[in-house]
């Protein structure tokens, strides 16, 4: 599903404070996999992210999604790529704290065109599956850290992407919330669904079958089975 | 339709930083309506002045008598009052193919058991040849043959309601003797209000020397008429006078002749001169008053483009969020643009209803009306450059920082 080649990332190019956040990395997913990225602090991980999600362009390398060239791809089709086919959970979740559980995780959906009705019911069944169906006219602002966990996850299944990608999302919740979350992630697996998170938490990290490192920018794979 | 569907989300909740952007714009508008008026006024006049009387503006010629002739001819002086020969210069000039004269003055009537008075506009026959027929005219009402029929202004209609047989009383003063004249007459029919009069006068400021846009007659009781000899018998015409040149007649060379021709009489200018003094002399003499409103004007869309940038810096969050869902930027430009636009005309509709009110309280001046297309198109100009210059501005600052804020959040 996923193929990146030499991909490296580098903030401030030409700049004294240049940073290289990623170095040639290389990273091949198949459907179905269940991948984590562990390392410390500043250690490139979110970058890595941003570029398997179109958010971010790399400096250099190629990184194809399917049978797309994603660093060629222009933002209409990345847009699209997000839209439809990769759910994104960023690390301070990326909701709109004002609007309601619903309408965050309807957001996609209005986006990509769906009838307000019809987005509404789609909206309340993933939220049901995520187990949080009784918080759906709550205002985000209104709701704890692992409630907002879950509506992020929520937002990122609604369109029945292929792709899901993580990023800490166990980092604002306790042991007991995380590993639900974790039982989650691996329910959506095992029905399909090709899963990379990232993280810092090393037990999380072990409860999927593949797990990379990452330190100063260099991507390694640790684990396999 | 999606996007009207967000466009309504981002409309429906309600934000003072909208109250405040719709106010800047409403503000906009009523300003610039307000500096474009006189202007607009300006334009509004000639358009109908030319709409009555269709010459060709580029080539006619207006001569004007100096003002001792005209004081001359008031009788002030021991002088002749009336000068035939200018009008044989006039009118043997090579390359002059119409002189367009009228004669304008006090008339009155016995009516109503009283003497009633009036404006008297008699037009030569060469005039009325490029007049378009008064569209009112329903010239022989039975049982007055042998009647002049004339039109009448609505402010004098109550008097001579059409149909009304009278004789006009006038003295022509132009004469080397006093005239008196008693004319029987018919009110044939109304001049529109709405339409400007055809006239040859003396006027710098206004745009009188052509023609009269409706403010200017519309409340003065006044008749109108053709030239007939069978009613005045032979008149000498007064000045000033309309010269029309032929077909393919170089001005500037007929302009020499004439001036050559007419010397110390008086003054040969061209329609297009005549306007542009009289755009002059409107701007010169409303400029104080129109400064502050310019500047009030560029204070309100400065407000707004600032303001619309801060906004939209601010909602960087959510536009982070809008992209990481899918939408593209190119969206998100439109939809702001959209939301903008549907502010600004909310906004034009309030400023518009307005700006009489603003004008008459602030500026006194009762005949300032709404927005002509002049202000229109000020306004809506001003406002797309302010619009597209910060919107454009906010999102190539928002792009850096939203990714900054947003995603790169946290460790
Ligand atoms: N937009 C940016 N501009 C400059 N430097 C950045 C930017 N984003 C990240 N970095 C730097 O790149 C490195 C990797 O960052 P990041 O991928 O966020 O790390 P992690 O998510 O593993 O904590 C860090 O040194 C960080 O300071
Ligand atoms: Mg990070």
């Amino acid at each position: 599903m996923i193929t990146l080649k030499d991909v490296s990332k580098n903030y401030n190019v030409g700049k004294q404070t240049e940073v290289r956040a990623l170095r040639d990395a290389n990273l091949e997913v198949a459907d179905g996999d269940f991948i984590s990225v562990t390392g410390p602090s500043g250690s490139g991980k979110s970058t890595l992210l941003h570029i398997l999600a179109g958010l971010d362009a790399p400096t250099s390398g190629t990184y194809f999604f399917k049978d797309i060239d994603v660093t060629k791809a222009s933002d209409k089709v990345k847009c699209g790529l997000r839209n439809r086919q990769i759910g994104i959970i960023l690390q301070d979740f990326g909701l709109l704290g004002d609007d309601t559980a619903l309408e965050n995780v309807c957001l996609p959906l209005t986006i990509g065109g769906m009838r307000r009705k019809q987005a509404l019911e789609r909206g309340k069944s993933v939220l049901e599956q995520v187990g949080i169906a009784e918080l759906a006219e709550k205002r985000v602002n209104q709701l704890s850290g692992g409630q907002r966990q879950r509506v992020a996850v929520a937002r990122a299944l609604v369109q029945n992407a292929s792709l899901l990608l993580a990023d800490e999302p166990t980092g604002a919740l306790d042991s007991r919330n995380t590993s639900s979350l974790m039982d989650l992630f691996e329910a959506l697996n095992a029905s399909g669904m090709t899963i990379i998170i990232v993280t810092h938490n090393i037990a999380a990290a072990q409860r999927t079958p593949i797990s990379y490192s990452i330190i100063d920018g260099v991507l390694r794979q640790e684990r396999r089975t | 339709m999606n996007t009207l569907r967000i466009l309504k989300k981002l409309c429906s909740r309600f934000y003072w930083k909208d109250l405040f952007l719709f106010v800047t714009l409403a503000l906009m508008v009523i300003f610039t309506n307000i500096i474009t008026q006189p202007v607009q006024t300006f334009l509004n006049a000639r358009r109908q002045i030319r709409d009555v009387i269709p010459l060709d503006y580029e080539s006619t010629l207006h001569f004007d008598p100096s003002y001792s002739l005209l004081f001359s001819s008031m009788g002030f002086t021991e002088e002749r009052s009336y000068h035939p020969e200018v009008h044989e210069a006039i009118r043997n000039c090579d390359g002059v193919r119409a002189v367009l004269e009228m004669y304008s003055g006090g008339a009155s009537c016995q009516e109503g058991g009283g003497t009633f008075n009036f404006q008297m506009y008699l037009y030569s026959q060469s005039f009325a040849s490029y007049i378009p027929p008064w569209p009112e005219a329903g010239r022989n009402a039975e049982g007055t043959e042998g009647r002049l029929p004339v039109m009448v202004s609505p402010a004098a209609a109550d008097m001579l309601p059409v149909g009304t047989a009278f004789d006009l009383e006038m003295v022509l003063t132009s004469y080397e003797d006093v005239k008196e004249l008693s004319v029987p007459c018919v009110a044939a029919g109304i001049l529109s209000p709405e339409r400007a009069l055809p006239r040859a006068g003396v006027d710098n400021k206004s745009l009188g020397a052509i023609g009269l846009a409706p403010e200017y007659w519309q409340d003065a009781p006044l008749v109108a008429a053709v030239y007939d000899p069978a009613f005045f018998g032979e008149i000498p015409w007064d000045y000033p006078a309309i010269i029309v040149p032929e077909k393919d007649a170089d001005r500037d060379a007929l302009r020499a002749r004439l001036g050559e021709a007419l010397g110390t009489w008086g003054e040969v200018r061209d329609l297009a001169q005549i306007e542009r003094n009289v755009l002059a002399s409107t701007l010169s003499e409303s400029l104080p008053e129109q400064l502050k409103f310019l500047l009030l004007a560029l204070i309100a869309i400065f407000g707004y483009g600032a303001y619309l940038f801060l906004a939209i810096r601010q909602r960087e969050r959510q536009f982070a969020v809008f992209y990481i869902a899918g939408m593209t930027k190119k969206r998100m430009f439109t939809l702001n643009m959209l939301f903008n636009v549907v502010l600004y005309l909310l906004a034009a509709a309030v400023g518009w209803v307005l700006t009489p009110w603003v004008a008459k309280s602030f500026v006194h001046v009762e005949s300032y009306t709404g927005a002509g297309l002049l202000g229109t198109l000020c306004t809506g100009g001003l406002f797309l450059v302010t619009l597209l210059m910060s919107l454009t501005a906010s999102f190539i600052q928002n792009r850096n920082a939203a990714a900054i804020t947003l995603y790169h959040k946290g460790d």
